[in-house]
């Protein structure tokens, strides 16, 4: 199956509202904005398939115009099944100046055999915002089926100015690198990551407030570090993918005493 | 007449006064941690370390930067540059990569009189690409009529030679121990410099997360040795 998305948003008298809106099955986008007189647009992605099959395609394409703010959100986790070739979700964002994005989707669960390849593009201003997260997971874990998929990839470039400023490049594929080992995820089995750009306030104080909170954590382990282009990005492993999920929302929510973003 | 094993030696050499004896990419963090604590572990992270990190970041790097410098692109060069770049995100090990890469360049580019190094080097120097040491390792290697095989294959000897040096320091190990584990990585070594032209587009600059995290706790270490 070959499913789309297309979303654009555009400022219009101090509020986000949709410009453009196009989707295929199994996708639906659904605008759950409650306060009305908010700058943000909050929207939920809905899929009516309960995963990602052989040879499925996803592409998302997401414009945010000038000084528009849009949250996405995501229903639920995505199953990614049993699989030859893979499955590919392609993702290309803009985000123009001022703009801002939050989006920490629900980590996908790849079953035994699962091939799954995410390729992410972003691009934005030195003004625009973004808060970013991803969490990658080793399956479904009280099924016992721990590392069984075959491959799982997350690529994710952010390009500034039209210029390369990241690319994390995420891969779990057991056959060949083994997650328990030194340098990989060292005994968890869960990985999140999380890409900040609020150019309008202190990376310092986001940082040391990120550091703060994640600190009192005892069950993970984690890192977070200046990146380029003026970035900051946690990293965290740990046993369970809600941990990671309300870790990074709430990290999402505390950046918003810093901005409008999230 | 040039020798380029002589220059292999010369740019290999762990005491070419580079600064790379102050960088140990997140060792420290494993060390304090109790994790990496004798031969063997010091032997495994280092495999480790080789095989999986620095195979598809810096040595992939070198050997994307000797083909841009075989074919005189020196924009492929600077977009090299750009990836290596962009793919190390913690700021100690990008820190670190800058450092080395600018003291390498100053050694090797007024005794190289090559035009791919001065022109990188003057894109350092104006800001339009950071410089980093793998890149900077490949274009002078080129330079230098080094052979691609060897320059990788000596790339990835430095780089265990550190490992190795800072591990009988830190940990430490007797020298006989060190000299071992550096000894039996050797076929290593020789297979990961073979198998480099074979890395997938999209297998290059592949995060490993746990020395990534290593590098980032080891900013917030109480008391370190190492700058990285």
């Amino acid at each position: 199956m070959i499913g789309r998305i297309q979303i654009e948003t555009i400022l219009k008298e101090n509020r986000t509202v949709l410009s453009k809106e196009f989707f295929t099955p199994p996708y639906k986008v659904m605008n759950i904005t409650e306060d009305r007189k908010a700058l943000s647009l909050i929207l939920m992605l809905m899929s009516s398939s309960p995963g990602m099959l052989d040879h499925d395609e996803y592409q998302i394409d997401i414009k945010i115009k000038k000084n528009s703010s849009l949250i996405l959100k995501t229903q639920s986790y995505q199953r990614l099944f049993d699989m030859q070739s893979g499955a590919v979700q392609k993702t290309t964002i803009l985000i123009e100046e001022g703009g801002s994005l939050c989006f920490i989707p629900h980590p996908v669960v790849p079953h035994k055999n699962s091939i799954y390849l995410s390729k992410n593009e972003i691009y934005m201003h030195e003004t625009s915002s973004l808060i970013w997260g991803e969490i990658l997971t080793c399956g479904r874990k009280t099924k016992n089926e721990i590392f069984e998929f075959s491959k799982l990839q997350t690529i994710t470039s952010i390009f500034i100015n039209n210029k390369l400023a990241i690319r994390d490049n995420l891969l779990m594929q057991p056959a060949i690198i083994t997650p328990e080992n030194i340098g990989q995820l060292e005994g968890f089995t869960h990985q999140a990551g999380m890409m900040l750009h609020l150019p309008e306030y202190s990376k310092s104080e986001i940082k040391s407030m990120i550091f703060d909170f994640l600190k009192s954590e005892t069950t993970i382990r984690f890192g977070l570090s200046n990146a380029p282009g003026n970035f900051l990005v946690v990293r965290i492993l740990a046993n369970g993918a809600e941990i990671l999920f309300s870790l990074l929302h709430d990290i999402g929510n505390k950046c918003q005493n810093f901005s409008d973003v999230c | 007449m040039d020798n380029p094993l002589l220059h292999l030696l010369q740019l290999c050499d762990p005491a070419l006064p580079i600064g790379g004896f102050s960088h140990s990419a997140g060792l420290e963090t494993y060390v304090q941690k109790g994790i990496v604590h004798n031969k063997e572990t010091a032997s495994h992270y280092l495999h480790e370390m080789l095989t999986k990190n620095i195979f598809y970041n810096d040595g992939a790097f070198v050997s994307l930067a000797m083909n841009a410098s075989a074919e005189k692109n020196a924009e492929k060069i600077f977009e090299i540059d750009e990836l290596a770049n962009a793919t190390k995100i913690p700021e100690e090990i990008r820190m670190g990569s800058i450092k080395l890469s600018n003291r390498l360049l100053k050694i090797f580019q007024p005794v190289c009189n090559d035009e791919l190094v001065t022109a990188y080097q003057s894109a350092v120097v104006r800001k339009s690409i950071q410089g980093h040491y793998s890149v900077a390792f490949g274009v002078i290697a080129n330079a230098l009529g080094i052979n691609k095989q060897d320059a990788l294959v000596g790339f990835f000897y430095n780089l265990a030679a550190g490992i190795v040096t800072n591990s009988v320091k830190l940990i430490p190990l007797s020298q006989q121990a060190g000299q071992e584990i550096l000894f039996n990585v050797k076929k290593t070594i020789s297979n990961l410099a073979n198998q480099i032209n074979q890395i997938d587009q999209d297998m290059i600059g592949l995060c490993s997360i746990g020395f990534d995290i290593a590098s980032m706790e080891h900013e917030h270490l109480y008391s370190r040795l190492y700058m990285s």
